[in-house]
């Protein structure tokens, strides 16, 4: 029986509507799905990567628990990180963008100027600031010196979780652009009724900018945490420690999943278990942040 | 929108399914020692044989050079060279799971440990007999210690083939020695350097060099390129102090006083301002501001360097430039000496073994060898054969008559070759264990922990890593 006109147009809609999503429908379903699931099953098991096979059930998280020394250094060190980096990033990341969203005469380079290190591949930037904190060749310490200091950047446990955090600034020109276009999208209508009333520049900002742009803050914020619970820069930047640092200083979860799936032998399963423990931590962390997000303001739809 | 959900959960479960059968079929490869082998090839064999080696420039030209000099007995043999870059691990992982191994890899000492127990590495104990038995082949023709790095845990079955008798040496700048010499008066290179040498002598040229730094505006300036957290480095300083890591029972015995003398001994010359941190290398001796450095790396390489920091040419280097000179022996009683080999391991499902075999079998031929030195490395070869380095028929030391080569054969004629035994005593751990060690003096040295604590804390890791 013969397709009507209106038949075969609908297919072909369809199967063009299909073949246009196929290359990322696959994509997703071979690098994203297809690793975690297999992560998945392999965490149940004791896999050394290569040919050994052995369903070991939730030994491995039991003993992610119990057993490894190291459990509680990541962690911690991994939190500690996210606390401090968050916050941080989010605050100078907005100064920057209010820096930036004054009407100065070539303020656009400034603009470029504060995003372009996002720019720069994170493990290009870690060799960089590996480089510029050497305790011997750096341009860092020879400032430094100049000053009467001897600072040890990540040479010392003391001082290279501080050193991390501070070459994390060097990024927060990312969250600038978005909360530079959140603030584009506030209404000048809204400062002018403020000026109107008589309200100040602080008053603006506080009671204006930062309600209004507080999704962006909200998106930032949920990145942010993410991103940091996966911090892996210190393979970079303490690789001469296995990306441990002094005495497990920046030894972060990302890091040690690393090493225990290709660098201890035999360890893949065990990885892939701390992996979905992270995974785990950070879904559970987005889910709270999602659930407290009554101070986001959405606009008129949602005020 | 509902045919396109159905259509989405069918792929989600197809991509379950396959995941799933991808994990319950592992690839396996010949793990057993009494496989068929063929010693006879036919010359006129047609076969492709990929090789996969580090991704320098130097390691594929030495690969190329045995494959020229390979082609010549096997002329249909066609040697792809595939360069791995990037952790050799996660790499060898990867081909591994996607069924593309090569038929031969690169792999140190080291990473064959590492690797000895997954069932990629092809057991050649099989050949070894095969050929031994038709008198083809010898092994004591090879330096034992260093053959013996090429064997599950260090003298089991034979995993890996080494290409060379790599050791450690005190590589040095002679001209700047020249230049203290002359600046304090007293011919520090006549009287103290020679194959042989002491801790002693060496840190007594340390003292004329550090005061000859501090008098030409040089004080922030290292001395030594020590590489003192690399095992070969640190584990016959530990050695030489007589420390043993572990019991025959497994029980660590790291707190002695060997260890604390050790440490010592390295918190000395950091003290001393002669070596930088204990990691790293800051006396930037490639860059022609440091005087020693302690490495297996062959001389050429450092000739090379140090003629770019003096604005020369390579032609016109001389031992007036840079020479090398025996790891200075801390015990002489004991003389430890560190070594690390890097080889080629032919991999368990390789369709190519025998072709494979011939290969390896060549490159550790006196023509193999001389193969490997004609690419540009100078490596000491493995043969004890081709052990004098003026020999013309040795390859290793043409057009470097001047130097002195002879200090990369000292320590294997002089039973000083210290491998790092240690870590076979749990190879799945051999990196925690060698961080645990490098992290205990690193603690003592750069941190500040007392000796005990960086002891306790060493030998908790050790204790940890023994068990986990």
């Amino acid at each position: 029986m013969a397709l009507t006109q209106k038949k075969k147009r609908k297919i072909q809609n369809i199967a063009s509507g299909y073949l246009f999503i196929c290359p990322v429908l696959l994509g997703i379903l071979i690098f994203t799905y297809y690793p975690a699931v297999s992560s998945f099953i392999y965490s149940f098991q004791s896999y050394d990567g290569f040919s050994k096979f052995e369903w070991v059930g939730l030994q491995n998280f039991v003993n992610l628990f119990t057993r490894d020394m190291e459990t509680g250094t990541v962690f911690a060190n991994t939190f500690l990180y996210t606390v401090i980096t968050v916050p941080l990033g989010l605050f100078l990341g907005y100064l920057l963008a209010l820096a930036a969203n004054m009407k100065l005469k070539g303020i656009s380079f400034f603009r470029v100027l504060f995003y372009l290190p996002c720019m720069i591949p994170s493990v290009a930037s870690g060799v960089l600031w590996r480089d510029l904190l050497d305790p011997d060749f750096g341009i860092m310490y020879q400032i430094f010196s100049f000053f009467g200091l001897h600072p040890t950047f990540f040479t010392s446990a003391s001082t290279a979780m501080a050193t991390l955090i501070w070459t994390t600034t060097w990024g927060c020109g990312g969250g600038m652009v978005l909360w530079l276009a959140a603030f584009k999208n506030i209404g000048p209508e809204l400062y002018e009724s403020a000026r109107l009333d008589g309200a100040n520049t602080f008053q603006c900002v506080t009671r204006i900018t930062i309600p209004m742009s507080t999704p962006i803050i909200f998106y930032n914020l949920v990145t942010g945490i993410i991103g940091s619970l996966q911090v892996s820069t210190t393979l970079v930047m303490a690789g001469s420690t296995g990306g441990r640092g002094p005495d497990n200083s920046l030894y972060f979860v990302a890091v040690k999943i690393y090493n225990d799936a290709f660098v201890r032998m035999g360890q893949m399963g065990y990885a892939c278990a701390f992996g979905w423990v992270l995974f785990v931590i950070i879904g559970a962390l987005t889910f709270v942040t999602f659930k407290t997000n009554k101070w986001v303001e959405y606009g008129e739809n949602h005020g | 929108m509902k045919r396109l959900s159905k259509i989405f959960c069918a792929l989600l479960c197809l991509t379950l399914a396959l995941s799933v059968a991808a994990c319950a079929q592992p690839h396996q490869g010949e793990t057993g020692d009494d496989y068929e082998v063929n010693i006879d090839l036919d010359p006129e064999i047609t076969a492709t044989l990929r090789i996969s080696c580090e991704a320098s420039n130097d390691e594929q030209r030495i690969v190329q050079y045995l494959a020229d000099g390979f082609n010549k007995y096997y002329p249909n043999v066609t040697i792809e060279i595939d360069p791995m870059s990037g952790d050799l691990v996660s790499t060898l992982m990867g081909y591994w799971g996607a069924g593309t191994m090569p038929d031969i890899f690169q792999i140190s000492s080291f990473n064959m440990l590492n690797l000895q127990d997954v069932g990629i590495i092809l057991n050649l104990d099989p050949y070894i007999r095969a050929e031994t038995e038709a008198g083809t082949f010898d092994v004591s023709e090879y330096y034992e210690d260093f053959w013996g790095l090429g064997q599950k845990d260090f003298d089991g079955s034979q995993l890996m083939i080494p290409r060379a008798a790599d050791q450690v040496v005190c590589h040095y700048n002679a001209k700047i020695i020249k230049e203290a010499s002359d600046w304090c008066g007293v011919d520090l290179e006549g009287t103290y350097i020679k194959n042989g040498w002491t801790w002693d002598d060496f840190l007594t040229v340390c003292s004329y060099l550090r005061d000859f730094y501090d008098a030409t505006n040089r004080s922030n300036n290292y001395l030594l390129d020590g590489f003192l957290d690399w095992e070969a480095v640190f584990n016959p300083i530990l050695k030489s102090f007589g420390v043993e890591y572990f019991d025959e029972e497994g029980n660590c015995l790291i707190d002695s006083q060997g260890t604390r003398e050790a440490l010592e001994l390295i918190k000395n010359i950091i003290d001393l301002r002669y070596h930088g941190r204990f990691s790293g290398s800051q006396a930037n001796f490639a860059g022609g501001q440091g005087v020693f450095m302690f490495h297996s790396q062959d001389a050429t390489t450092q000739i090379k360097n140090l003629a770019i920091a003096n604005y020369m040419d390579y032609e016109d280097m001389d031992e007036n430039y840079y020479n090398l000179v025996t790891f200075p022996i801390i015990n002489e009683e004991d003389p430890q000496i560190g070594c690390g080999v890097s080889g080629y391991a032919v991999s368990s499902d390789s369709e190519n073994r025998d072709v494979a075999w011939a290969f390896l079998k060549f490159m550790v031929s006196r023509e193999g060898q001389n193969c490997i030195a004609d690419s540009g490395k100078n490596y000491p070869p493995i043969r004890k054969d081709m052990a004098d380095p003026k020999d013309p028929e040795n390859h290793w030391g043409l057009g470097l008559e001047c130097y002195n080569l002879e200090a990369f054969t000292w320590a294997s004629n002089h039973d000083a070759i210290s491998p790092t035994i240690f870590i076979t005593a749990r190879p799945q751990r051999a990196t925690d264990m060698l961080d645990a060690i490098g992290v205990m003096i690193g603690n003592y040295v750069d941190i500040g922990y007392t000796l005990d604590q960086a002891i306790a804390r060493g030998q908790a890791s050790l204790e940890y890593w023994m068990e986990n």
